[in-house]
């Protein structure tokens, strides 16, 4: 119905909250428009009077929906919407696109030679795994938005958070690692081994990991970038199609 | 012993009226609004909108749950049902209030007389 589509834009507009929190708001209140507009029409009043009346009783003034925002903002929302907006800009996401490939192009080079003489930190290889777990995530969660298109708001995020934690442990571990390394060539150092073999053993092992660990967490964290913009241009559009009622075309 | 603060009394009011109307059965935001001011004979009557910060709040808190109904073809709405927490929330609100009026009788009963 799109009776009350004036009312829901002014309480969009004012609504300082994300998506899809935002949305689930308004459509529920769309909904008991509906419901209080059926009401009154039952009650025997004109069409205009019902819409009249339901209007002056859903009064949602700024406190109101200030009230609600302050309800339902955390500070981890308000750092993850704040990635989230910044990764809205497409050249932000082509210079990340081209800084990914570039260091994953050099990570293959280096990679190669590190892992064939054997001197690369065992921290590597939980880096890697987790590298292909965000893979598989990520490619599912292309697949499912983007070429299977279910668009079900429910499930819309589910799984992009993960994303996120990944590359976060990805970096975690890279920089574990490295000072687990050179802890352990500081120790090798004072049991009377040579410095610059350990100091170069030491470098060798952690930029073979850095190798990993930094390209896999970038491109974790570029992956659920998209993903989440995706996510909440899908939201964007069902909620205007959910407002707009049975009279519009989906716009998905 | 529970006690109500001055300064929210009104929340407390709205809060109790509301999970008051939720002990029977689920129902929408709406059906909340309309079911207390029928109950109350119009004395408790709900400018709709205050009723989201409310709800949400209660939900929040797991006093209450909302949860979304799937109809076909029309615009899903949202219910909400008392928890086994909201229940005991609401039994300490109810106390609090009857505390209140006790001690408010008592002093405007004597000032009455």
């Amino acid at each position: 119905m799109t009776r009350f589509r004036e009312t829901l834009k002014l309480a969009s507009d004012r609504l300082d909250l994300p998506q899809p929190t935002k949305s689930r708001i308004l459509l529920e209140i769309a909904s008991d428009l509906d419901a209080a507009y059926e009401h009154f029409r039952a009650q025997g009043l004109e069409e205009e009077e019902a819409v009249r009346k339901t209007t002056e009783r859903f009064q949602l003034s700024d406190e109101v929906l200030a009230q609600l925002a302050q309800i339902h903002r955390t500070p981890f929302r308000r750092l993850l919407d704040r990635l989230s907006t910044s990764a809205q800009s497409r050249w932000e996401r082509l210079m990340l696109l081209l800084l990914l490939l570039f260091i994953a192009g050099m990570a293959g080079r280096h990679l190669q030679v590190s892992l064939l003489a054997s001197h690369v930190s065992p921290f590597v290889w939980p880096a890697l795994g987790l590298a292909l777990v965000a893979l598989g995530l990520g490619l599912h969660k292309g697949y499912v938005l983007f070429l299977k298109k279910d668009h079900n708001l429910r499930h819309l995020r589910s799984g992009l958070h993960p994303l996120l934690a990944l590359a976060g442990v990805d970096l975690g571990i890279g920089a574990y690692g490295w000072v687990f390394e050179l802890h352990a060539a500081a120790g090798r150092v004072a049991r009377g081994a040579e410095p610059l073999v350990c100091t170069l053993d030491w470098l060798l092992r952690t930029s073979g990991l850095m190798l990993i660990c930094l390209p896999a967490a970038l491109g974790t964290a570029l992956a659920w970038f998209a993903l989440t913009s995706k996510a909440g241009a899908i939201e964007r559009a069902e909620i205007e199609h959910q407002l707009g009622g049975d009279d519009h075309e989906n716009p998905l | 012993m529970p006690e109500l603060e001055i300064q929210q009394l009104a929340k407390s009011c709205n809060e109790a009226l509301i999970l008051a109307a939720l002990r029977g059965t689920p129902r929408h935001g709406y059906q909340l609004a309309l079911e207390i001011e029928e109950r109350s004979r119009g004395l408790f009557r709900f400018g709709h909108g205050t009723l989201y910060p409310i709800l949400h709040k209660l939900e929040k808190d797991g006093h209450i749950k909302g949860a979304w109904d799937e109809g076909s073809g029309k615009r899903k709405r949202k219910h909400y049902e008392l928890t086994p927490s909201g229940r005991r929330y609401a039994a300490r609100q109810v106390a609090a209030w009857r505390v209140f009026f006790e001690r408010f009788f008592d002093l405007v009963g004597g000032v009455e007389s």
